[in-house]
C-alpha cells in the first residue's frame, strides 16, 4: 500500500514545483512525481482573440524565454496566413534567434544549472549558486558573461524594439529590416560570442571534465535513463534550432521517426495519469507505459541533450568538433546521461554563436524587404522551434477572419515532464532506504531536476523571482518523516 | 540630478498582476521630468538588473500576495527587508537580490536605493486584462504614494 506524500506548493504566479514522494511499508520508495503548471490557461484565454495578437500574448507566458515563444508564434502566423517570409526576413529571425539561443544558455550554464558542477554537488547549499559561481571562476569572467549576454540581447532590443517583449517576429517577415550600421555592430557581438564559447567549453573541460569526480557523476547510474530521443534538424540532420525536420531517435540511437511538424499529432501523444490533472507526451506509435525507461517505452527527451542524440551532428564547424570530442568521451551515441545535459547546452551556444557569423556575414541579410503580406484565407497554423530547453509546439485554429477557435501549446519542459519525474524518482530511490532520509536527497533530487531547465517559473515578474522547491517525505503510517526546502 | 527608475512589473494576462503595469501608464503620464524614466515589462531578476544599472534610484511596482493582507494595501518595502535567498532554488532564473549584489561586484553602477512598492491583490490567476475592482480602486492612492516618495527625492 502506498502512502502519498504530499507537498505544499508554494503558491507564486506560476512555477512552483510541486514534489511528492511515495513511500511503500518498508519505507523505501514506491513511487515519485513532479507536477508542472499547464498552460492551459493561456490556451483557452487565446480563444476568440486575433490569432496576429499570439507573438505578443505568449511571450509573456515565460519572462526567461519570451523571445521562444513570441517567434514560434510568428512561424505559426506564417503557416496560419499562408506566407513565406522574405529571405532578408529569414535570415534576421534566425540570427536574433540564435543570439537568444546563445545568451540563454550562457545564462543557464553559469548562473543556473553550472554551480551544480563549477562549484560542486557536495558544496554547502550557500555556495552551490552563481554566487559560488564567481567565486570559483572570478569577477572579470562574471563580468565577461553579462557583458556578452548584454550584447546578446541588444540584438533582440534593436530588432524588436525591446528585449523583454520585443515585437519582432510579424506574419510574413520581421519588422525591422537591418542596417548596415546594425550589421558591424553584430558582427563584433557575433565574433565574440565564438571566442566566448570557445572559454566556456574550456571552463567545463578544466573545472569538470579533469575532475573524476564529477565525471564519475556524469556517467553514474543515478542520473542515466534509456529513453528515446527528439530535436530539429536540418535536410543534413544536423543540429538547427529555428526549423527544420522533427527527428526522433530510439534509446539504440536509430532513426525512429522523422516528419514535419504538420504530423507532430501523428507521432505525440499525451498520457495521462489518474494521481494528476497533468499529461505526459509520449511517442504514439511505441506507447504510453508509464515512467519506465527502455525501447518498449513511449518516453523521449528534448532539449540539448535529446538534440545533440536526435541530430548526426552539429551543423557548424567548431561546435561539431566539440560534439565529436563529447561523443568520445561519454562512449557514443546516444548518450543517456541527464547530467551530461550541461555540456552539451555549452556546445549548442558554440553553434549559435557561430551561425551568428555566418548569417550576419551574408549579404542578403540586408535586403530591406523584410516582409511578405500576400495573405492567404485562414485556418489552421503550426509552427515548431526549439527553445533551450526543448522543441516547442504551437497550434492555432482560426475562423476565416482570424479569430482563434483553438490553441494548442506543447511547451519544451512538457516534453520532459515524464522523463523529470523518472529522474527525481531515481534519485530518490537511491537515498532513501527503509525510511531514513538526509539532507543529500534534495541535492541530489535539484541536480536531475535542474539539469532540464525545467521552465515552469514562467513569468516571474515578482521582484522575488525564485522556483521554491519543497519536500515532504512521509512513511506509510500517513507522518511527516522530513520536510526539505531549498530556501 | 539624481537618476530616477520607476519599474512596473507584471503580466497583463493575469488579472490584478497588471498591477505594476497599469501604475507604470499612469505614472507616465503623470510625470515629465528629464531625471525620471518610467518603463514596465515581465522581467527576471538577471534582466532586472540590466534595467537597473546606471540609475540611482529605482522604485519597482508589482503585485503581492499575503497571508492577512487585504486586497488594495500598499506595502513600501526596501530591498534590504526582502529575504535574502543565498541559496538560489530556481532552475529557470535569478532572484532579483542576488542580481543586485552581482551588480555591485562586477563594479557596475548601481542604484543607492531601491524600493518596492507592492500592491496586495486579490487575483493572479485569472486570465483577464483588468484588475478586480478592489485592486482597481486602490490605484488612486498608490500613485499618489508614488509621486509623494518622488517629491521627497
Amino acid at each position: 500500500m502506498y502512502k502519498e506524500i504530499k507537498i505544499d506548493p508554494i503558491t507564486r504566479l506560476e512555477g512552483h514545483g510541486k514534489i511528492e514522494i511515495f513511500l511503500d511499508d518498508k519505507g523505501d520508495v514506491a513511487h515519485a512525481c513532479l507536477q508542472i503548471p499547464e498552460l492551459r490557461g493561456y490556451e483557452r484565454f487565446a480563444v476568440g482573440r486575433l490569432a496576429e495578437e499570439m507573438p505578443r500574448i505568449t511571450e509573456t507566458i515565460c519572462g526567461v524565454c519570451p523571445t521562444t515563444h513570441h517567434t514560434c508564434s510568428g512561424k505559426t502566423l506564417d503557416d496560419l496566413y499562408g506566407v513565406q517570409p522574405p529571405p532578408a526576413a529569414q535570415k534576421i529571425r534566425e540570427f536574433v534567434y540564435n543570439a537568444f539561443m546563445f545568451e540563454d544558455h550562457n545564462l543557464h550554464f553559469y548562473f543556473l544549472g553550472g554551480p551544480d558542477f563549477v562549484v560542486g554537488p557536495s558544496a554547502p547549499k550557500a555556495e552551490r549558486n552563481v554566487v559560488g559561481v564567481i567565486g570559483k571562476v572570478g569577477v572579470e569572467i562574471g563580468k565577461k558573461v553579462i557583458d556578452i549576454r548584454k550584447r546578446s540581447r541588444n540584438i533582440i532590443q534593436t530588432m524588436g524594439g525591446r528585449v523583454v517583449h520585443p515585437v519582432h517576429c510579424l506574419p510574413g517577415g520581421v519588422s525591422k529590416a537591418m542596417t548596415k550600421e546594425m550589421q558591424q555592430e553584430f558582427k563584433k557581438t557575433a565574433e565574440d560570442a565564438v571566442e566566448f564559447a570557445k572559454f566556456s567549453l574550456q571552463v567545463f573541460d578544466d573545472i569538470v571534465l579533469k575532475n573524476k569526480t564529477y565525471v564519475d557523476l556524469i556517467v553514474g547510474d543515478v542520473y542515466k535513463h534509456n529513453t528515446y530521443y527528439m530535436g530539429l534538424v536540418d535536410d543534413n540532420n544536423k543540429v538547427n534550432f529555428y526549423d527544420g525536420w522533427i527527428r526522433v531517435v530510439d534509446p539504440e540511437g536509430k532513426e525512429f521517426a522523422k516528419f514535419k511538424v504538420h504530423d507532430y499529432l501523428k507521432h505525440i501523444s499525451e498520457g495521462v495519469e489518474e494521481w494528476t490533472y497533468i499529461k505526459f507526451p509520449y511517442l504514439k506509435k511505441i506507447g504510453w507505459k508509464g515512467f519506465v525507461d527502455g525501447k518498449d517505452s513511449g518516453v523521449y527527451r528534448v532539449a540539448p541533450l535529446g538534440r545533440l542524440n536526435a541530430a548526426d551532428g552539429m551543423a557548424t564547424p567548431l561546435a561539431q568538433q566539440y560534439y565529436e570530442k563529447y561523443l568520445e568521451t561519454l562512449g557514443g551515441k546516444p548518450v543517456h546521461f541527464t547530467l551530461a545535459t550541461h555540456w552539451a547546452r555549452l556546445i549548442e551556444a558554440m553553434q549559435a554563436a557561430e551561425a551568428m557569423v555566418q548569417l550576419i556575414n551574408d549579404p542578403q541579410i540586408l535586403d530591406p524587404n523584410v516582409r511578405n503580406m500576400d495573405f492567404k484565407v485562414p485556418k489552421q497554423g503550426i509552427g515548431v522551434i526549439e527553445a533551450p530547453r526543448g522543441t516547442l509546439f504551437h497550434h492555432y485554429e482560426t475562423d476565416e477572419n482570424g479569430r482563434l477557435t483553438k490553441a494548442n501549446l506543447i511547451v519544451a519542459t512538457v516534453n520532459n515532464s515524464a522523463a523529470i519525474n523518472m529522474s527525481i524518482e531515481k534519485a530518490a530511490r537511491g537515498l532513501i532506504k527503509g525510511g531514513k532520509v538526509d539532507d543529500g536527497i534534495l541535492n541530489m533530487v535539484e541536480m536531475a531536476f535542474r539539469a532540464y531547465d525545467p521552465c515552469f517559473a514562467c513569468a516571474t515578474h515578482t521582484v522575488d523571482g525564485r522556483a521554491p522547491l519543497q519536500l515532504d517525505i512521509i512513511d506509510a503510517d500517513g507522518h511527516i518523516v522530513r520536510t526539505l526546502k531549498n530556501k | 540630478m539624481q537618476q530616477i527608475l520607476i519599474y512596473g512589473v507584471g503580466n497583463p494576462y493575469r488579472r490584478d498582476d497588471r498591477i505594476g503595469l497599469e501604475i507604470a501608464d499612469i505614472l507616465n503620464e503623470k510625470i515629465n521630468k528629464e531625471n525620471i524614466t518610467i518603463r514596465s515589462g515581465s522581467i527576471d531578476g538577471m534582466a532586472m538588473l540590466d534595467e537597473i544599472m546606471g540609475f540611482d534610484k529605482v522604485i519597482f511596482v508589482d503585485s503581492i500576495k499575503t497571508r492577512d493582507g487585504t486586497p488594495g494595501d500598499i506595502y513600501r518595502i526596501t530591498v534590504e527587508q526582502l529575504q535574502e535567498n543565498r541559496d538560489l532554488s530556481s532552475s529557470h532564473g535569478i532572484d532579483f537580490l542576488t542580481a543586485v549584489r552581482l551588480g555591485r561586484k562586477f563594479g557596475y553602477t548601481m542604484p543607492e536605493q531601491v524600493l518596492v512598492y507592492a500592491i496586495e491583490i486579490e487575483d493572479n490567476e485569472s486570465y483577464k486584462e483588468e484588475c478586480t475592482e478592489k485592486v482597481r480602486s486602490s490605484i488612486p492612492e498608490i500613485v499618489q504614494s508614488i509621486m509623494n516618495e518622488i517629491d521627497r527625492i
